[in-house]
This record gives structure tokens, C-alpha cells and sequence, in this order.
């Protein structure tokens, strides 16, 4: 393979001005430490961590533990303090790690509260931990001066805006499908029930609003990320980032995700920018005011090390999302290869789930309750997802058991409905649910769908 | 640049809209909707509880200052009134209605069954007519109706119950006024500020008007499914027999009335059939409005009709009896609704995109 050396190693070590990093730095900290305590003060601690009764595990992180209440607010506490200390650079490397693993790990405890940009903010955390970005304008800094550095090889900024033209481009593909484009879906359930909203309310009515939004969606997600790349587009496209932020962050429940990507795609922004945006702060954060005189690029691991890093971490953010391209049938259907792969709103999706459980004393097959121990959100997300389903049906098993019951079958009937279409069976209602495992292999007991 | 790209776009919009002609009309007046169902269904459901309640309660103080044989009957007479009017209320369980701090939903306050007969006769042995205690199950509705009916007596052994024992008396009274305070306030407060502020909230998001309709209209169908069907006919895993005495109305007998009941009103709310006005606007209507909505009606009404067939083909007698003695026929009507779920359930709410839970969900 012919590769352009000089063009990767000026892409990879040519050395920048570091005020884009610390940017970036100030605005991760500062939006993770936000959503971390909108996070507790919603009581959402208590609803996802505490009053739960059972937690649906991620495919390979079965292992990772909930803890007891105190430990999860404490978990949070920390959260709070080392998104803090990135936001100022103080003692970065240990805040960084600290915030990768706490948040990554309150991440993996329950499978329902899947999000695309939780796993976005672990990658970045964890991208976070090995780039120098408390090398100027930090405590860390005021602290040492000699480790100051004005400069950085070029990088550990690329990478970041690696990962975000990944999540903009990916999400854009994703949107290039039958339902989305041709029938404008589920665009058409999602702005009608929007109509209240001032002003934009009354469109949100038309039919042809819905196939606006769908296309220019699809067309901002998928260039977006590249318009950034230019200094002739990129404030426009920067322009279109914030009203198409706005514009879902008013329509869905999203959370604190459009804040998020609206300041994290700052980073595209020159040197000159972030050095103002960094004076901005320095006016309440007497720290960023230390200006050290120097002009020494400190790169601590080999060219080769960082080359084949990079090169392992860019192939699998760029293969992965495809996987499900592996599993044969609907794979908004099927969910399989689904998640971490940017595919963000992309339908309308609902089950009605009823498990029925079948104790061998008696020969009874009894019909279970769901919100015996799910809650709502959880109930809602197992109800349409085939491995939340099998999860369910063996702690079914393990329930009625303690419960002194003889479970030798787990059955659900599982009708969903996709893009308003009428629901259909997810899966064969006869089927022992007990005797399926989940693995990366295709889940042939899922039905096709059907229309 | 802008120019062209845009033009592009519209072209492609122009193409699709001749090939994909929906007929669905997205002209839904869900402010409208909100309007009729407060000015219709709900609150005139809610007076009319409120003073079937009230007409209970004089008619139980009238027996209390008069104890005989034909006021116990006059007031099992008027409880039977209130119980059926609570049918149409049991699934407002919102807004005034819900939960607050420590006092929870109406439903769980006034109409929580099975009743514990023994806390009951406990509380009046002891003398203790407080109410002061979270056994909510020792009073409401249905523990006026345990003590207005007894366990299989007559009126005459009723009413020697309450010659034995003069606490009994002013234990049902305490519970008859809790329960018109009760029901009183929620009234109130539905003709005064939650009229307009039901009507003002016409989003769709979590806690928007629609959703709190919708959401206690969809509990209310789970929880006759499986409070009044299926825990009573044994269907839950390792329940290894019936439990006919859990039924709702299990002292008065009256509680096949209470469930058809029950579920007329569900019926009525998804049709938009309110106890007054002749504008119909309910999820049906909505659901004409959207896209697969025609789909999802047909599907609805009929099943809506295999569950009236279900109770229809119920003998004429209490559920607790008819789960002893016709248990296939009480177990078609949980299965029939069984089989309904999904069209009130993921269905309708996926359709009409209503907000069902808080969390956040997977947005760009």
C-alpha cells in the first residue's frame, strides 16, 4: 500500500498551536460536569441505580457490578469533581482517567439506558486521557510551569475531530433508508406531535415538513462533519449545527446532548478562536492567565507507537458501526449490530411484551406483570430489543425460583410495531426462551419482518 | 451554491409527494381534544362520583342516627351508586388525583381491594377510628362496602353487628367522610384551575396533559386485566389457585357489574364518548388523523368486541362465583384483553408519539 508519509506525518506531527485543545478541554469539562449534575438533581441516581430490581447487562460487561446507593452518589461526587478538575487542568491525567472510569462504569450497569453519546463521551474521556491538553492555560500548569507547551503535534487535535465527523457522517448514512427518505418516517409521527410549538407548530402539521426535515437531516448529518474541515464553510455549517441542534434538542427528549456536539464541534475552530474563548474564562479562572515563556513540544511516546495507536483506533471506529451489514434481514428490526454505530432517531419503535412462565410442579404457566420489576423506561426498551428479551426471561427464572417454582420454560409473546406499521411478533410466542444464549452469531429466532 | 442545494432538495420533496400520496389529513386539534375530554368526559364523571359519594354518606349518617334494617338498605342501595360512578373516574388517577408527597394517588386512597377484613375488625375492636395509618386497605370504598354488606349476611345479621358493637358505626362514618373529603377536593380542584391548566398543556412530551391522560388510561386497562381478572382467576406464576374473594366488589357481589363497567368507560374514553356533550373527539379520533391510524382502528374495534363477547358470555352472577364455577369463561375475558394490550399499549402511543417515560432518549 502506497502511503504519502509527509501527508500522514503532517497530520499526525506537525506542531500547532495547543489553545484548540484546551478549548476543548475547558468545554468537555464544562458539559460533563453539567450533565453529571443535571443527572443528580434530576434523582435520576436513585431511578436507574437505586430503585431498580434488576439491571439488563451489556453483551461482554456482565460483569460489571451496581453498587449500593452510597457508593453510586459517591461514584457521581467523583464524576462531578474530576469533570471540574478537566474543565481547570488540575491534575488532569488522574481526572481524566478518574471521569473515563466512573462514567464508563455507571454507563455499563444497565443495558436500557443505552445511549449513543454516553458511548461518545466514553470515547472522548478515554481519548482525553492520553493527549496534552492541560499543557497550557491549566492549574496543572501554574503548578509546573516546566511542563508547559504551547504547542502540540498536531494529532491530538485531529483525532477529536476524527471522532466527531465519525458520529455526524455515520448518523447521515444510517439515515439513507427506505422508511426515512421515501416516506419521510418517523419524521411524520414525531412533528405532528410537535404542533404545539410556536411558531414552527403550524408546519410541523404538513405532511411536507416531515419529508424537509428527513432529507435535509440526512444531507447536514452526512457533510456536515466535513464542511467543519474548511475555513470558508465552517461557520456556516457551525451555523447550521446550532439550529439543527436547537431545533431537536426543543423537539425530543434528548437530554444534554445538543449542548454537548454544538460546543464539542468548536474544536474545528482556528487557533485564534479558542485563544479568545480561553481569555473568556481566564477572566474568572486566574489559573488560565499563566502565560509560560516556551517553546518545547514535549511528545512523551515513540512516532511509531502513536502511528499504530492511531491507526488500530481509526480502523475500528471506522469498521464497526458496519458490522451490521453482517446479519442478514432489517437491522432496525432485528437490532442486530445496531448500537455503537451513530444510528441516532432513526425510528418509531414500541412493543407490548407478556411473559408467560411455566412452573414444572404444577404444570402452570403463569402470565407475569412486567412492572413488577421494571420500570417504565425499561419495560419500554425490553419490549422491542431481542437480547433485553432473553435477559428478562432468565431473570424470570431466577426469580420464580427463589419464589420455590420449577421454571423450565420462559416464553413472551412480543408484538412491535416499526414506523407505524401494525405490530407484529418479534419473535415465535412458543419458542423457550430459556434455551437461546446471545452471542455475536445471528439471532435466527428472531421473526422477519414483514412489509 | 446554496441555491442549487436547496433546489435539489425541494425537487426530491416534489417527487416524493406524487409518488407517496398519504391520505391521512394531519389536522388533529389535540387543544380541542384536551378541551372535550375535561369538559365532557372527565370532570362531569368526577361530579357525578362526587355526589353519588356524598348521597352515600348521608345516607350512611342516616343509618348511624337510625339503626335498621331499611337504612342499611337505603345506604347498600346508594353505595352500589357510588361504586358504579367510580368506574368512570378509577382512571383519572392524575393531575389532582396523583400522587403528592405522602398521600397517594386517589385510586390507592379511596378504592384500594382486596380490603383486610382482619385490620378492619381490628381498627373497630380497638377503638381506633383515626384512619391515621397507610392500611389503606382497611377502608375507602371497599371497606364501606365489607362493612355495609358483611361477610355473606344478611342485613338483619349486618345490622346486629353494628347493635354489638357501637365503634363500627363511627368507624364507617370515618371512613365515609375521608372519603368524601377525598373526592370532594380532587372535584374542586378539576372545575377551578386543572380545567384550563389540562387544556393549556397540549404537548406530547412527558407530562404534557396527553401523556397523563394516557398513561393512567393505559394502567387503568392493566390494572383491570390484572387486578379484577387475573390475580383473582390465579394467573400469575406460582399462584397455584384462584383467589375469587380478591375480586373488586366481592362483599356486595355486584363485581361482574363493576368490571363491565370499568371497561365501558375505558371503551368510552378511546371512542371519545363523554356523559355529556355530543362531540366525540377521543384517541380514536386521533388516531384518524395519523398515519396507520385507520389500520390500528379497525384492529382496535375489533378486538374491543371479542372483549364484550368475553364478558357477555359470562353468567349473570358475581365474578368470585363465576371464577369457582365457569373459570374458562372469566379466563376468556383475561385472555381476550390479553390479546388487546398491544393496540392501547405500544401501539397507540407509538402511533401518536406520546412521551411515556423521563430518560432520555437516543437523539443527535
Amino acid at each position: 500500500m502506497e502511503i504519502d508519509d509527509k501527508k500522514i506525518n503532517r497530520l499526525l506531527f506537525k506542531e500547532i498551536e495547543i489553545s484548540p485543545l484546551v478549548g476543548f478541554r475547558i468545554i468537555f469539562g464544562l458539559t460533563t460536569f453539567i450533565s453529571t449534575l443535571r443527572f443528580l438533581l434530576l434523582g435520576w441516581v436513585d431511578l436507574h441505580f437505586v430503585d431498580t430490581k434488576i439491571q439488563f447487562k451489556y453483551f461482554g460487561f456482565e460483569w460489571v457490578p451496581l453498587m449500593p446507593e452510597v457508593f453510586m452518589y459517591a461514584l457521581h461526587a467523583l464524576m462531578l469533581l474530576a469533570s471540574f478538575g478537566i474543565f481547570l487542568g488540575a491534575y488532569y491525567r488522574i481526572a481524566t482517567i478518574v471521569f473515563f472510569i466512573c462514567f464508563t462504569w455507571c454507563e455499563l450497569i444497565d443495558l436500557t439506558y443505552y445511549l449513543n453519546h454516553y458511548y461518545f463521551v466514553s470515547i472522548i474521556a478515554f481519548l482525553m486521557m492520553f493527549l496534552p491538553a492541560n499543557k497550557a492555560y491549566a492549574f496543572d500548569v501554574f503548578r509546573n510551569p516546566k511542563t508547559a507547551q504551547k504547542k502540540v503535534p498536531a494529532f491530538s487535535i485531529n483525532i477529536l475531530k476524527f471522532q466527531l465527523i465519525v458520529v455526524y457522517f455515520f448518523a447521515g448514512i444510517a439515515k439513507i433508508n427506505y422508511d426515512w427518505l421515501i416516506h419521510a418516517m418517523p419524521l411524520k409521527i414525531w412533528l405532528p406531535a410537535h404542533s404545539d410549538m410556536p411558531v414552527l407548530g403550524a408546519f410541523f402539521k404538513q405532511e411536507i415538513t416531515a419529508y424537509l426535515f428527513s432529507w435535509t437531516g440526512m444531507l447536514f448529518d452526512v457533510f456536515v462533519g466535513f464542511l467543519l474541515l474548511f475555513s470558508s464553510t465552517r461557520i456556516w455549517a457551525w451555523f447550521c449545527i446550532v439550529v439543527f441542534h436547537c431545533l431537536t434538542g426543543y423537539l425530543f427528549q434528548i437530554g444534554v446532548f445538543p449542548l454537548v456536539m454544538t460546543f464539542s464541534t468548536l474544536i474545528f475552530f482556528s487557533s485564534n478562536f479558542h485563544f479568545k474563548l480561553i481569555r473568556f474564562f481566564a477572566r474568572f479562572i486566574p489559573w488560565f492567565r499563566f502565560e509560560p515563556n516556551t517553546d518545547a513540544t514535549v511528545i512523551s511516546a515513540k512516532p511509531t507507537l502513536i502511528k499504530l495507536s492511531l491507526l488500530i483506533w481509526i480502523s475500528f471506529h471506522l469498521l464497526f458501526p458496519w458490522r451490521y451489514l453482517l446479519y442478514p434481514g432489517n437491522h432496525f428490526w432485528t437490532e442486530e449490530g445496531y448500537r455503537f454505530g451513530w444510528r441516532v432517531m432513526l425510528f418509531e419503535k414500541a412493543g407490548t411484551a407478556t411473559f408467560y412462565v411455566l412452573d414444572e410442579n404444577t404444570n402452570k404457566e403463569g402470565v407475569v406483570d412486567n412492572t413488577d420489576f421494571l420500570n417504565a423506561h425499561q419495560e419500554k426498551q425490553m419490549a422491542m430489543q431481542p437480547d433485553m428479551i432473553l435477559q428478562y426471561a432468565q431473570f424470570l427464572k431466577k426469580y420464580y425460583e427463589t419464589k420455590g417454582l420449577a421454571v423450565s420454560k420462559v416464553r413472551a409473546e412480543v408484538y412491535v410495531t416499526l414506523n407505524a406499521r401494525p405490530s407484529q411478533l418479534l419473535i415465535n410466542p412458543q419458542e423457550n426462551l430459556l434455551n437461546l444464549r446471545d452471542s455475536w452469531a445471528s439471532k435466527t429466532w428472531i421473526k422477519p419482518l414483514e412489509n | 451554491m446554496y441555491k442549487t442545494f436547496s433546489l435539489i432538495i425541494l425537487l426530491f420533496i416534489a417527487s416524493c409527494q406524487s409518488k407517496d400520496k398519504g391520505n391521512e389529513n394531519n389536522s388533529f386539534n389535540r387543544k380541542a381534544f384536551l378541551k372535550q375530554s375535561a369538559e365532557n368526559i372527565i370532570a362531569p364523571a368526577f361530579y357525578q362520583t362526587k355526589s353519588a359519594i356524598n348521597d352515600l354518606e348521608k345516607a350512611i349518617l342516616t343509618f348511624k342516627n337510625n339503626q335498621n334494617v331499611t337504612n342499611l338498605q337505603e345506604a347498600q342501595k346508594y353505595w352500589t351508586t357510588a361504586a358504579f360512578a367510580w368506574q368512570t373516574v378509577c382512571m383519572f388517577n392524575f393531575g389532582p388525583a396523583g400522587e403528592m408527597g405522602s398521600k397517594k394517588s386517589l385510586n390507592e386512597e379511596l378504592a384500594t381491594f382486596p380490603v383486610s377484613v382482619n385490620k378492619i375488625e381490628n381498627y373497630i375492636l380497638s377503638k381506633d377510628i383515626s384512619l391515621a395509618n397507610f392500611d389503606r386497605d382497611s377502608r375507602g370504598l371497599f371497606g364501606i362496602e365489607y362493612l355495609l354488606f358483611g361477610l355473606n349476611q344478611s342485613p338483619q345479621e349486618v345490622l346486629q353487628l353494628f347493635e354489638k358493637d357501637e365503634w363500627r358505626a363511627k368507624y364507617l362514618e370515618a371512613c365515609i367522610e375521608t372519603a368524601f373529603s377525598q373526592i370532594a377536593i380532587v372535584n374542586d380542584v378539576w372545575i377551578g384551575q386543572e380545567m384550563s391548566s389540562f387544556q393549556e398543556n397540549d404537548g406530547t412530551d412527558i407530562g404534557s396533559s396527553i401523556s397523563l391522560y394516557y398513561n393512567e388510561f393505559l394502567k387503568s386497562y392493566e390494572g383491570l386485566k390484572n387486578f379484577k381478572f387475573g390475580i383473582p382467576l390465579g394467573l400469575r406464576p406460582g399462584q397455584t389457585n384462584p383467589l375469587p374473594q380478591n375480586v373488586e366488589g366481592f362483599y356486595s357481589g355486584i363485581s361482574l357489574q363493576l368490571a363491565k363497567a370499568h371497561w365501558q368507560q375505558l371503551k368510552n374514553i378511546w371512542e371519545g364518548t363523554g356523559l355529556i356533550g355530543p362531540r366525540r373527539s377521543g384517541f380514536k379520533e386521533y388516531l384518524e388523523s395519523v398515519s396507520g391510524g385507520q389500520e390500528l382502528i379497525v384492529s382496535t374495534q375489533q378486538q374491543m368486541f371479542a372483549i364484550d363477547q368475553a364478558f357477555d358470555a359470562i353468567p349473570d352472577k358475581p365474578l368470585s362465583k363465576a371464577i369457582t364455577e365457569d373459570f374458562e369463561k372469566v379466563n376468556l375475558v383475561h385472555t381476550e384483553m390479553q390479546k388487546h394490550t398491544r393496540f392501547f399499549k405500544s401501539d397507540l402511543s407509538s402511533l401518536i408519539g406520546i412521551a411515556i417515560t423521563y430518560s432520555s432518549g437516543d437523539g443527535d
